[in-house]
């Protein structure tokens, strides 16, 4: 696994999105320049590397640079969301 | 009936697909048949630069649960309108002033969890093999659908369901 600090020898390089989970798994990932499959990213070209706990910022502050954002694997296991609108301080 | 189709991923194992916000940039909705109600995982800030309309309903929390903790208070935001859109022609169906979940869940991939009980009033399948693989296709009589909340008798449980009618 390459350690996250080592993301500067990728940025601005174009890699494929399975390369950039063997590279960067669980973590975000922005790209530009991307050749799209569907939905899916084939290959684009590496902007950033983003931790968990920077990624809402991260969208923000890039919404108008349109770059493909997107985490590398999955964090959410998925199952049973149950949810009831309350009303406060009852 | 109408129906529309969306093309979902080929690289996520569950079923996801791309949707245009009002600020006009792509984000990703994974279809949960085990939700039961909305969930934006991306923040509030996020969810404002995407849905500049969206409001918050003070005085109001969302309760939830199922992301690995007991049960969670988060902000419950309004969308004016909420819309999918068909990724091969002009057809939509859109949620008149949708209830989200407002959550910070940085480890999600999707933006945005939506309910199987959001299309409660359609049929919907999933391809997954075939010529219309990698799809899902929703039938629906009208495009228009509302939020109310659900009641059974006296009681009302604050859970999302969806209707036709604008109650």
């Amino acid at each position: 696994m390459i350690n996250i600090i080592n993301k500067s020898e990728y940025i601005g390089k174009r890699l494929t999105w399975d390369r950039a989970v063997e590279l960067f798994p669980y973590k975000w990932v922005a790209f530009k320049d991307c050749k799209m499959s569907g939905i899916d990213m084939e290959n684009g070209i590496l902007v950033d590397v983003i931790e968990d706990e920077q990624i809402e910022t991260y969208i923000v502050e890039h919404l108008k640079d349109k770059y493909y954002i997107d985490r590398t694997l999955d964090g959410f296991a998925g199952g049973y969301i149950h949810g009831v609108i309350i009303e406060n301080n009852i | 009936m109408e129906s529309l189709s969306k093309i979902i991923s080929n690289v996520d194992k569950k079923p996801t697909f791309s949707i245009s916000t009002e600020s006009g940039d792509s984000v990703t909705c994974l279809f949960d048949t085990g939700a039961d109600v909305p969930v934006f995982t991306k923040g509030e800030k996020v969810l404002l630069s995407l849905y500049p309309s969206a409001e918050l309903v003070e005085g109001y929390s969302f309760e939830i649960s199922g992301f690995g903790k007991d049960v969670e208070f988060v902000p419950l935001y309004r969308i004016p309108v909420f819309r999918i859109e068909s990724d091969y022609d002009n057809t939509y169906i859109e949620f008149i002033n949708l209830p989200i979940a407002c959550c910070s869940k940085e480890r999600i991939k999707s933006f945005f969890i939506v309910s199987s009980t959001m299309f409660s009033h359609t049929d919907y399948k999933v391809y997954n093999i075939g010529n219309d693989s990698k799809k899902i296709r929703i039938w629906y009589d009208n495009n228009t659908f509302y939020m109310k909340d659900l009641s059974y008798g006296d009681m009302t449980y604050g859970v999302c369901a969806f209707t036709q009618d604008d109650v």
